[in-house]
């Protein structure tokens, strides 16, 4: 039998679960799936667990509509880009509060371990999670990753656990967490963590290149992080503080006849975020959240040409963001939200003539959600209002923006799990600080990238238990997105600028399905598929590129994993694959990537050891050990190998 | 064993394949009956990292005809990432490919006799940029401040000369070698502004001439007359030709626009300027300039809207005075235009990849 478990995290908002329960832990990762009226995947820890000892972007490859743009390498970037809108659209947060990268606009994804995660939450726009940050509202799509919840062990407050990972090409990466349960109720704990990976990433690849194929190790690819983390949980307050350092080389591209990659970056970020909740009256809900980041970037890159024989890009970043929330829930039937933030940016430089910017961000949403027995209906609207300054050059105007989002759902029969979903949303990215103001290449008079989306869909969950089938979820969505002034360096006779150029239009269909069966001796089944077919097209007016697909979208992917669990014991097969796509514009045998297909396999077990919890795992990863191409020439490791063994106190 | 053998060949089909509305698919020049192909090379640089420079055939006396990827198709493997320059000295042919540090030599049909690549003490690529020939030396300039001397005969590098930041084109008037000294990977520090002077002699650099900010392009003339092209600094400071006598170092300005591009052909100089405002341009033509010092009278070639749009090279063939306009938009692949002497369309080709470097002519 399926045990589901709610959980109500102090950042999950009431109005994401349909169903509540008192004093019941329930997860309602089902019941999100195929209640929201606009597409949600979820993994939880039992199903990342499954996955093995992977990083959040491996996780997120088994979700549909997403592309992981990945430059190979165990420290490689990963950047998540949701139905080919660009990873800029995507916001994330962390335990309910923004992660921003207001220079980059990117969030390097590969930061997050898995091992630390206890949710990931991928909504497109139009979600029923009407009680967030502001900042997460009028994007293309939110990614909500919550860290690992603290292990209960029963009786005793404290417990503690130890692991350690080793795989191919030097892969170390052990990890300590601490936890202490202070009162009997859970409304007070202590938790702490610490993690450190490195790597060599010399990983053998071959990538052709006619009758002379270019086969070598990969050099420059290391990378070597720690990560610490505090979590205080004081009954209404939940504070984190964190910290981040990582150094890693960044191999670049295959070069023929040239293998030389010297360029190096060096991250540091650490923040601390503080979310209150209270409760004054039966049905309100008020909620502040605080956050100080800080963040330092520095790029290295040694060639002879450079004066100096060296390049050097360090900049650094501060923010300071508040979160002020209220949610009224008058009765079962309504809630309605009402939250505004305040975030303060400033980026520095290290060079000469940098414009040094400061951002300030005002954003109001205003939502509400009706759920009735057969309907569930949400609406937001955003309004941003953003001021920059810089200290040289050209400054970028104000912004001032609605963006409305719209999304229903409908239960075709009472009493069933069978849904139909619409929504609608006017969504933006501002442009970052790297687009408007980066030496010659920035523009200051670039306009927020537009991506208006909809989305059709029908999801459906049911059980057998006669026939062991404790839970099937099936979802189909068809959407169609168009983005337009989309923000691209444009090559001019000497130099990038950054532009306003370019219309897109993207549709496609996402579809999963998911099914969990109970069998007999104690063996369960859960197997997991999905499924994405996308058209994305450049329609520009008067451009060369009008009619022709854009680069790196593949028309068809999918992704499916098969795991076996019985007691201890698990096996899990899993693989993720991905169709023709093309480099450029133009989408000939030139510019043709060959469709992958990676696959993996782990096994793990875990049983009890006196009064410890041992846990071992191993896993295969890229079964077929092909240097298969995300990103053209920058090849993906081969097969690899990884064991971790955990003890949990 | 037997799956990596059909690969190559798959590989070898695929890299000898056209696009796909090329009629032509030959392994080599199309020069029916003869030995030495007579004709036009087109270098296509490609993006800096993809692997994806070409160099495409075209033979004026088929003009509805190209031939693609003669690089690819004859030798089998890809020419490399970025190339730059080349150009054609006796039998051979010797093409600069930037980013993979390499400049191939080829016979006239582009077959690949020697590989070369330019590495400094510590194993770093100096990066090759432009190249030029006089009598058994072949001239390589690299972007790591030195001049490379490759010998015609043996094939091998026989010195480095050091010169100014960043060296880019480089041409030979007499017994002396004229380097643009750029500087452009000092963009912080304000370029450079010298042309380097090399002794061939001595093959030391025996002197610098004084410029306008960013010197890119240099070339000579029939007279022994120098021209060199500045860049500025890409944002007040505009693109300006000027030509100089090196005997006497007297220097007159040609041409100043946002964006210049020259070349040389035996009695003119054509020059394509184009105003821009926030990188669109909003006028272009190309002008004809006698090669007398003293005298900077500019003809009409072409009108703006006779300009092709997007230019991106411009290559004149000293034989005949016809002109190739590449053209580009950065997204698509490149193509060029060619207009004979007296302005008339001769051809018009899409080419097999990015950003046309430029036209060589096969005499």
């Amino acid at each position: 039998m399926l045990a589901i478990l709610l959980t109500l995290l102090s950042t999950t908002s009431p109005a994401d679960t349909v169903a509540q329960l008192d004093n019941v832990e329930v997860t309602a990762s089902t019941a999100r799936t195929v209640r929201n009226a606009a597409p949600v995947q979820m993994a939880d820890r039992a199903a990342l667990e499954r996955l093995g000892d992977a990083g959040v972007s491996d996780a997120l490859k088994h979700f549909s509509g997403v592309t992981v743009n990945d430059y190979g390498g165990l420290g490689g970037l990963k950047t998540v880009s949701v139905r080919a809108m660009g990873a800029k659209h995507t916001a994330v947060s962390y335990d309910g509060v923004p992660v921003t990268d207001a220079q980059s606009g990117d969030i390097d994804i590969s930061r997050f371990r898995l091992d630390n995660v206890e949710t990931l939450t991928l909504s497109t726009s139009g979600s029923d999670a009407i009680f967030r940050p502001a900042r997460m509202f009028g994007t293309g799509a939110s990614l909500a990753i919550t860290s690992r919840r603290p292990l209960k062990t029963a009786g005793h407050p404290l417990s503690a656990s130890a692991s350690v990972s080793a795989g191919s090409w030097g892969y170390v990466a052990p990890s300590l967490r601490a936890d202490w349960r202070i009162d009997s109720a859970g409304d007070y704990s202590l938790s702490a963590s610490a993690a450190w990976l490195r790597a060599d990433g010399a990983y053998p690849f071959r990538v052709e290149n006619g009758l002379e194929p270019v086969t070598g190790r990969r050099h420059n690819s290391d990378v070597e992080s720690i990560t610490g983390e505090i979590n205080m949980n004081l009954a209404n307050v939940s504070i984190k503080g964190y910290f981040y350092d990582s150094d890693r080389g960044l191999p670049g591209a295959v070069v023929f006849y040239n293998s030389y990659a010297a360029e190096r970056l060096h991250d540091r970020n650490a923040f601390t975020q503080a979310v209150w909740r209270f409760s004054p009256a039966p049905g309100l809900t008020l909620r502040a959240i605080g956050k100080f980041n800080y963040s330092q970037s520095r790029y290295s890159d040694r060639r002879p040409s450079y004066p100096g024989g060296v390049r050097r890009e360090d900049h650094t970043q501060r923010e300071a963001y508040l979160s002020v929330g209220a949610l009224w829930k008058p009765g079962r039937e309504w809630a309605v939200s009402l939250t505004s933030d305040l975030a303060g940016n400033h980026m520095r430089a290290k060079a000469p003539d940098a414009a040094q910017p400061e951002r300030l961000t005002w954003q109001t949403v205003a939502a509400a959600a009706f759920t009735s027995e057969r309907w569930h209906v949400s609406a937001a609207m955003l309004a941003t209002d953003i001021h920059e300054r810089v200290r040289r050059g050209a400054c970028a105007g104000p912004l001032h923006r609605f963006s409305p989002s719209v999304s229903a759902s409908w239960r075709v029969i009472p009493g069933r799990d069978l849904h139909l979903r619409a929504s609608v949303a006017d969504g933006f990215r501002v442009p970052t600080f790297a687009d408007r103001y980066y030496t010659r290449i920035g523009n200051a008079a670039l306009r927020p990238e537009r991506a208006i989306q909809s989305n059709l869909g029908i999801t459906w969950a049911c059980a057998a238990p006669t026939i062991g089938l404790s839970s099937l979820t099936l979802t189909a969505d068809g959407y169609f997105n168009r983005v337009k002034d989309k923000i691209v360096a444009v090559p001019t006779l000497y130099v990038w600028v950054m532009r306003n150029v370019g219309v897109a239009d993207i549709g496609g269909i996402d579809a999963t399905a998911c099914a969990q069966f109970a069998l007999p001796h104690e063996i369960s089944l859960t197997a997991n598929c999905s499924f994405s077919w996308q058209h994305a097209v450049d329609v520009t007016p008067g451009a060369a590129t009008r009619g022709h697909v854009l680069p790196y979208t593949a028309a068809m992917s999918g992704s499916a994993s098969l795991s076996a669990e019985w007691r201890g014991f698990s096996l899990t097969y899993a693989v993720t694959a991905m169709g023709e796509r093309f480099a450029a514009y133009l989408s000939g045998p030139d510019n043709r990537i060959a469709p992958y297909a990676d696959q993996s396999l782990s096994a793990g077990c875990t049983f009890p050891l006196r009064r410890c919890r041992l846990s071992i795992r191993a896993e295969a990863l890229n079964l077929a050990g092909e240097n298969y191409q995300v990103i053209r020439y920058y090849p993906m490791p081969g097969r690899q190998f990884r064991i971790s063994t955990s003890i949990t106190i | 064993m037997k799956t990596k053998f059909i690969m190559a060949l798959a590989a070898t089909a695929l890299l000898s394949a056209c696009a796909s509305d090329d009629p032509k698919t030959p392994e080599t020049p199309d020069v029916p009956g003869t030995s030495t192909p007579k004709g036009t090379y087109l270098l296509c640089a490609g993006n800096y990292d993809q692997n994806n420079a070409a160099l495409d055939f075209f033979n004026p006396q088929y003009p509805d005809e190209l031939t693609t990827k003669v690089f690819s198709s004859t030798n089998g493997r890809a020419l490399g990432s970025n190339a730059n320059d080349m150009t054609i000295h006796g039998k051979k042919m010797y093409i600069v490919v930037s980013t993979s540090n390499t400049l191939e030599i080829t016979d006239l049909r582009a077959k690949a006799i020697k590989t070369l690549n330019f590495v400094n003490e510590a194993g770093q690529p100096q990066e090759p940029r432009y190249v030029t020939a006089a009598g058994s030396k072949v001239y390589v300039s690299l972007y790591d401040g030195n001049v490379a001397v490759v010998d015609t005969a043996s094939l091998t590098i026989t010195k480095r000369i050091p010169v100014g930041p960043n060296p880019e084109e480089l041409c030979v008037i007499g017994d002396r070698l004229y380097v643009a000294e750029s500087g452009g990977a000092n963009w912080e520090g304000g370029y450079n502004n010298t042309v380097g002077i090399i002794d061939l002699a001595s093959e030391t650099k025996t002197g610098e001439i004084t410029v306008g900010t960013n010197p890119n392009r240099v070339a000579a003339d029939h007279n022994g007359n120098l021209y060199v092209l500045t860049f500025g600094n890409y944002f007040d400071e505009p693109n300006k030709l000027t030509r100089i006598n090196p005997a006497t170092l007297t220097a007159e300005t040609m041409a100043t626009a946002s964006q210049i591009l020259f070349s040389v052909g035996s009695d003119r100089v054509y020059a394509y300027c184009a105003t821009q405002e926030n990188w669109v341009v909003t006028e272009k033509r190309i002008d004809t300039y006698p090669t007398a010092f003293g005298n900077v009278t500019a003809s009409a070639f072409l009108t703006d809207e006779q300009t092709p749009a997007d230019v991106y090279s411009l290559s004149a063939n000293p034989a005949d005075n016809s002109l190739y306009v590449g053209s580009t938009d950065y997204n698509t692949y490149g193509s060029f235009t060619a207009f004979a002497a007296d302005g008339s369309t001769l051809a018009h080709h899409g080419l097999s990849s990015i950003n046309p470097q430029g036209a060589w002519f096969v005499r």
